[in-house]
């Protein structure tokens, strides 16, 4: 999955190098209008204005490396991490990939219209480890499924602690109302089964 | 006339009456040694036996006497030791009687107090038992209402406000 979101991306922004082609060569202005006016997600815009040739060549080289089983190194692999942690989620929730064109849009609609969000918070929690390591493994769980706003304000949030997570949602109807977070194993129960339960005890140890 | 002459006519024979003599001595003298000293010999023979078997039954009866003296006083003897004895051991076992008494009473006054601790004990566990099982159908009773009658945007409330409680 991972391997075509790449492939997708990479093949937009060398469709755009190739049709300008002294992009490089360009001044920062220059490339910044050329970029306004290309089909490439933002981040990955950035990711162009900041390189130069001989780094976009060094680009290709990691994520030809990445590609045939190397690590995940460079920008631009970090860059497709950041997207992932940041934006994939959202684009699963809403199914709405009409703000991105090109490749990597159709790689996007294949990744929506195949993969589970388990199977797809799976893929992203592997790549971001391989990306940068230490990547918190998050679940929030909820008595029903939570809209596409409410789970974008909940990533915001652990966006704001962590700066690499994909947060993976999952119904739990036991929990009756509230939340419940784990994170890499610690748990904070905010749910009404927990409080139940912390009643019941607390009547227990009475009798 | 001489005194032959006499016996003569009164017809008493001198020479018999020698003859009666000699033959009276004779027997006399014959009987004694056959007769008279061996019967005699025998009568004191037969006198002493019978001294001799009185004394000795006299003797046997003072034996007897006294043994029968030994023997009551030994039996009186006896007759009070045993008097002892039997006082002594009547109060031994009075004294133990009152010992076991005394035990039993003791046991009689734990076992009760035992039995009573059990008894408590299990009212206290049975208690307690009950109040779990009340508890636990008043969580079910509460589990049912909560899971089933409360309203769906009650329930989605609580979620916000949980997360809200999350982040702040």
């Amino acid at each position: 999955m991972m391997h075509d979101l790449i492939q997708g991306i990479l093949t937009d922004i060398l469709s755009f190098l190739s049709q300008h082609r002294n992009f490089f060569g360009l001044e920062e202005a220059a490339r910044q209008e050329l970029l306004a006016g290309a089909s490439l997600p933002p981040l990955f815009q950035k990711v162009l204005l900041t390189l130069d040739e001989a780094g976009m060549m060094k680009e290709i080289d990691s994520v030809q490396q990445y590609l045939s089983g190397g690590p995940a190194r460079g920008i631009f692999l970090a860059s497709v991490g950041v997207f992932c942690a940041r934006d994939l989620g959202n684009v699963l929730d809403s199914g709405d990939i009409t703000s991105y064109q090109g490749a990597f849009a159709r790689s996007l609609q294949q990744i929506v219209s195949t993969y589970s969000y388990q199977e797809v918070a799976q893929e992203v929690q592997h790549y971001l480890e391989s990306c940068s390591g230490n990547v918190p493994y998050i679940v929030v769980q909820s008595p029903f499924a939570l809209d596409a706003s409410f789970r974008s304000d909940i990533r915001a949030h652990f966006a704001t602690t962590y700066k690499l997570c994909f947060p993976l949602f999952s119904v739990n109807k036991n929990l009756i109302g509230g939340i419940r977070v784990f994170i890499d194993g610690e748990t904070r129960d905010l749910s009404w089964i927990s409080r139940l339960n912390a009643l019941g005890n607390v009547l227990y140890s009475r009798v | 006339m001489d005194v032959l002459q006499i016996l003569s006519q009164l017809g008493i024979d001198p020479w018999s009456m020698l003859f009666y003599l000699v033959n009276f001595a004779t027997l006399l003298v014959a009987l004694t040694f056959l007769l008279y000293r061996p019967l005699l010999s025998y009568l004191e023979k037969r006198q002493s036996t019978i001294a001799n078997s009185i004394q000795e039954a006299q003797e046997l009866q003072a034996l007897l006497e006294k043994e029968r003296t030994e023997m009551a006083a030994m039996r009186s003897e006896m007759e009070q030791n045993l008097r002892a004895e039997v006082e002594k051991t009547t109060a031994q076992l009075q004294e133990k009687e009152a010992l076991l008494l005394k035990e039993m009473e003791e046991k009689k006054s734990m076992m009760l107090a035992q039995a009573k601790e059990q008894i408590e004990a299990e009212k206290a566990a049975l208690m307690k038992e009950v109040e779990g099982k009340t508890i636990e159908v008043i969580k079910d009773v509460v589990l049912y209402v909560v899971q089933n009658k409360v309203p769906r945007e009650v329930v989605s409330e609580s979620v916000q406000e949980a997360w809200k409680s999350y982040t702040s």
